[in-house]
C-alpha cells in the first residue's frame, strides 16, 4: 500500500467515526473524538437553524432532536456542504413523515422558488417563471407565489374565511 | 380613409404603433408633471429611518419603527400581540416615542397602530412635501388625472369604436378584444401608480437604496440581527421592506406588521414582494455562513 | 494591490454593513465558498475593493491535508476567485476534510508523521502551481489528536515551511486551543515560524466547556489568543492580524472593542520588539 492509499483509509475510518457515529478507530481516545463529533453535530444542527429559522421556530425543543436522529443517518453531502441544502434534506424527511409544521410551510416555499436541491445534495438556483402555492401559517391562509426571472419573487396571500372567523396571521 | 373602415390587418398595423406612442407619450407627460425633479443635494438626503419609510410609503412608518423597538427590546410581539415592556430606552426619536407610547396606550392590529399615528405620519410626510420629495396635492391631482385619459381616451376609445364596428359588421374581433385587455393591464401598470414621490424623491430613494447596498446585504443574512444597531434596522426595514424579517426569524412580527388579508371581507388579497436579485452575489448559494467550517476551526 | 497590514476583520454578510461604515479596518478576508464563482461579486465587497482595502481570499474546504491530491475545479475556482477580487495571497488549512466520499464539513487534524508531510507537500505543489498568487497555510485547532508519535506542532511547522515554498497564516486561537487541550508548546511554535513566512494573523474567540477549549468564532476573544499575538509581535515585529467571527454576531461596538484589543496587543508587542530600532 502507498503512502496515499494508507492515509486514505485512516482518513475516511476518522471521517466516519465523527459524521455517521461508526466506531472509533484503534489508537485514538474515544471520549476526545466523541466530543469533536458532539461539536461538529452542533456546529452543524446551529447552521441549518440560522438559515431555517422559521422551521427551528416552529419546531422548538423538538428541532434539536429530531435534527440530531435525521442527521446521524444522514451525513452531509454535496460538494460544498451547505446549511441550506442540510436543511432542506432535513425538511424534506419532516414532509415524508408528516411532520412538516405548517408554521414553516412560508419558509418551504421560499426555498422552492429560489432553489432546487440536487441528488448529491447542492443547490441549484432555479430559472425562469416559478409559481407555487401553499396553504401557510397557523391560519392556513393560502399563498401564491411567483419568482420572475431574474430573481424577483411576488406573493398573494388570500385569505378565505373560515366559519370560525377571520385570522389575521 | 375612415380607420374604422379599414380591414383588421390594415388597422392593427396602424393602431399597435399608435397604442404604444401614446402610452409612451402620457407616460412621459406624466413624468413631465410630477415635479420638482432635480436630483437632490446631499444635505437633503441625512433623514432619519421614519423619514426614509414614509418616503417610500405611508405605512412604513410605523413598521420600521415597531421594527427598530423590538428591536431595542422596548416591544415584543407575544401570540401574535405587541406589548410596550416597561422601562423604554431613555433615548428615543420622538417617532418612536409616539409609537412606543400609541402601543402602550392599547392593543390592536397594525392599521390601527397607524391610525393613531395619524398625526405624526402627516407632520412626516408635510416635511418631505417641503424638501420636495413627495407630490404636493395640485401636482398629484394633475399627475393622477391627466395622462392617464391621453391613453384611455382616445387610444382605448378608437379600438373601442373599432370593436363595435367589427361586431355590427359581423367581423371577428376576438384579437382586437385581448388587445384592449391587455392594453387596459398595460396602461394601469405603466400610468396608475398612485402619486406620491416626486421623480426628485425617486432619485433620492433610489440614491439612498444605493448607498445601503451594504446594509441590505447585512439586514438579508440569517442571524444578522445582532450586528446592526436599532437605527440600522429601521433603515433597512425603511429601504428594503419587512421580507428581511424573514431570515431573522422574525416571520411572526412580519405577518404581525403586513397581515394577510386585512384589508376585510372575504377572499381579499395582499401582496408582497421579497425583493430581486437572490440568486445574485449576496446570496453566495444560499450559504448562511460559516459554512464549511470557517477558519482552523478547533471543535 | 498593497499587502495587509494592521488589523482586519472577516468579510460575512452579516458584517458588511459594519464593514462599510467601519473605519479602523485595514484589510478583510473572503471566504471562498461564500462566493459563487460565476456570479458577480457582492456589491459590498466590490465597494470594500474600490476603496483600496486589501482582500485575502480564504478556502476551507479544499483539503489540501487530504490523502488525494486537491481536485482541478478547487483549485480553478479558488483561482478563479482571487484573480476576480484581485487578492494578495490565497489561505488555506493543513487540514482534511473529506475521506472516503464522506464530507465532515469540518477541518480535521492530520497525523503528524513524514509520511503525512511527504503528501502534503505534493499537494500544496500542486496547489501553488494552479494559483496566481501566494499560498499561505493555517495551523488548525483540535479537540484530538492522531495516535502514536508525530512530531511537535513547531516541527510539524517547520516541516512544512522546509519541504514546500507556502506561507504561514498563523491562527494564534487554534495555537491557543491547542495549548490548553494538548499542552502544545507555544513559544515553540511561535519560533519555528520566521517574518518572512508569516503571512498574517487569525484571532478568534472561544469557549470552554467540559474541560476542553473550543475555538467558536461566536463568542468573545479570550486573553490567552492576545497574548499569543503580542509575543509573536515582540519576537518578529509588526504582523497583520485578522478577526473571525462567524456566528452569533455581536453588536457594532462589541466587534469594535475586540478590534481595538488587537490593535493594543500589536502595540505592545512592538513596544517590546527589539528589531524595532526605537
Amino acid at each position: 500500500m502507498s503512502a496515499r492509499e494508507r492515509l486514505a483509509k485512516a482518513q475516511a475510518e476518522l471521517a466516519r467515526a465523527l459524521g455517521m457515529g461508526e466506531p472509533v478507530p484503534a489508537g485514538f481516545d474515544v471520549e476526545r473524538v466523541g466530543a469533536a463529533a458532539e461539536a461538529l453535530g452542533m456546529k452543524r444542527r446551529r447552521l441549518v437553524q440560522r438559515t431555517w429559522p422559521m422551521l427551528a421556530a416552529a419546531l422548538g425543543a423538538d428541532f434539536a432532536r429530531r435534527f440530531e436522529t435525521w442527521a446521524r443517518e444522514n451525513p452531509l453531502l454535496g460538494v460544498e456542504p451547505n446549511p441550506l441544502a442540510d436543511g432542506r434534506r432535513f425538511a424534506g424527511s419532516l414532509r415524508v413523515a408528516g411532520a412538516f409544521p405548517a408554521e414553516a410551510e412560508e419558509e418551504w416555499l421560499q426555498f422552492e422558488l429560489r432553489w432546487r436541491l440536487t441528488d448529491e445534495g447542492g443547490l441549484e438556483a432555479r430559472r425562469g417563471v416559478v409559481l407555487k402555492t401553499a396553504r401557510v401559517g397557523r391560519t392556513k391562509r393560502r399563498m401564491l407565489a411567483v419568482r420572475l426571472p431574474g430573481g424577483r419573487v411576488i406573493w398573494w396571500s388570500v385569505n378565505i374565511p373560515s366559519p370560525l372567523g377571520r385570522g389575521t396571521g | 380613409m375612415n380607420p374604422l373602415d379599414w380591414s383588421g390587418e390594415q388597422f392593427l398595423s396602424v393602431y399597435i404603433p399608435f397604442l404604444v406612442l401614446l402610452l409612451l407619450a402620457a407616460k412621459a407627460w406624466q413624468s413631465t408633471l410630477n415635479q420638482p425633479s432635480e436630483e437632490p443635494r446631499p444635505g437633503e438626503l441625512e433623514l432619519d429611518p421614519y423619514q426614509v419609510a414614509v418616503l417610500e410609503r405611508r405605512e412604513g412608518g410605523v413598521r420600521a419603527a415597531v421594527v427598530a423597538l423590538v428591536h431595542a427590546g422596548a416591544l415584543k410581539l407575544e401570540d401574535g400581540v405587541l406589548k410596550a415592556v416597561a422601562g423604554p430606552p431613555a433615548r428615543m426619536l420622538p417617532f418612536e416615542r409616539a409609537v412606543y407610547e400609541a402601543v402602550a396606550g392599547a392593543r390592536g392590529d397594525v392599521s390601527e397602530l397607524e391610525k393613531k399615528l395619524g398625526r405624526e405620519l402627516d407632520g412626516m410626510e408635510e416635511g418631505l412635501r417641503r424638501r420636495g420629495l413627495l407630490m404636493q396635492p395640485e401636482v398629484a391631482e394633475r399627475y393622477a388625472r391627466y395622462p392617464k385619459w391621453l391613453f384611455f381616451g382616445p387610444a382605448l376609445g378608437l379600438g373601442l369604436a373599432k370593436m363595435m364596428v367589427g361586431i355590427s359588421r359581423d367581423r371577428p374581433v376576438g384579437f382586437l378584444v385581448v388587445l384592449l385587455f391587455f392594453a387596459v393591464v398595460v396602461g394601469f401598470r405603466v400610468l396608475g401608480r398612485a402619486p406620491w414621490r416626486t421623480r426628485r424623491g425617486d432619485k433620492a430613494l433610489a440614491k439612498l437604496r444605493r448607498d445601503n447596498e451594504a446594509l441590505r446585504t447585512t439586514a438579508k443574512a440569517d442571524g444578522a440581527w445582532g450586528t446592526l444597531n436599532s437605527g440600522s434596522v429601521a433603515m433597512a426595514v425603511a429601504l428594503f421592506g419587512t421580507g428581511l424579517l424573514v431570515s431573522s426569524g422574525l416571520g411572526d412580527l412580519r405577518s404581525y406588521l403586513v397581515p394577510p388579508g386585512s384589508a376585510g371581507g372575504g377572499g381579499d388579497v395582499s401582496s408582497g414582494d421579497s425583493g430581486g436579485g437572490d440568486s445574485g452575489g449576496d446570496g453566495g448559494g444560499g450559504c448562511g455562513g460559516g459554512c464549511g467550517g470557517c477558519g482552523g476551526g478547533g471543535d | 494591490m498593497k499587502p495587509p497590514a494592521g488589523v482586519g476583520l472577516g468579510w460575512r454578510r452579516q458584517l458588511a454593513h459594519y464593514l462599510d461604515e467601519a473605519e479602523g479596518v485595514d484589510f478583510v478576508e473572503v471566504l471562498a465558498e461564500h462566493l459563487e464563482p460565476r456570479g458577480p461579486l457582492p456589491e459590498p465587497l466590490k465597494r470594500l475593493k474600490e476603496r483600496g482595502v486589501p482582500v485575502v481570499l480564504h478556502g476551507v474546504s479544499l483539503g489540501l491535508g487530504s490523502a488525494e491530491p486537491p481536485e482541478r475545479g478547487r483549485l480553478d475556482m479558488l483561482a478563479r476567485l482571487a484573480e476576480r477580487l484581485g487578492a494578495v495571497c490565497v489561505s488555506e488549512h493543513l487540514a482534511f476534510v473529506r475521506a472516503g466520499g464522506v464530507e465532515s464539513g469540518h477541518l480535521l487534524p492530520l497525523p503528524r508523521t513524514g509520511e503525512m508531510l511527504e503528501v502534503l507537500a505534493e499537494n500544496v505543489r500542486r496547489a501553488e502551481a494552479a494559483l496566481p498568487v501566494p499560498l499561505a497555510l493555517e495551523n488548525v485547532a483540535s479537540l484530538f489528536e492522531w495516535p502514536g508519535e508525530g512530531m511537535t506542532e513547531a516541527r510539524w511547522l517547520a516541516g512544512v515551511l522546509e519541504r514546500t515554498g507556502v506561507g504561514v497564516l498563523l491562527d494564534v486561537a487554534n495555537l491557543y486551543a491547542n495549548t490548553l487541550n494538548h499542552g502544545t508548546d507555544a513559544r515553540e511554535v511561535l519560533e519555528a515560524v520566521p517574518r518572512e513566512r508569516l503571512a498574517y494573523v487569525h484571532v478568534a474567540g472561544g469557549v470552554k466547556r467540559g474541560g476542553l477549549y473550543h475555538d467558536t468564532h461566536a463568542h468573545g476573544v479570550p486573553e490567552g489568543p492576545l497574548v499569543l499575538l503580542e509575543e509573536l509581535v515582540a519576537r518578529v515585529g509588526p504582523v497583520p492580524a485578522l478577526l473571525e467571527w462567524d456566528d452569533h454576531f455581536p453588536p457594532p461596538e462589541v466587534l469594535g472593542a475586540e478590534l481595538e484589543a488587537m490593535r493594543a496587543a500589536q502595540a505592545r508587542g512592538v513596544a517590546r520588539w527589539k528589531g524595532g530600532g526605537a
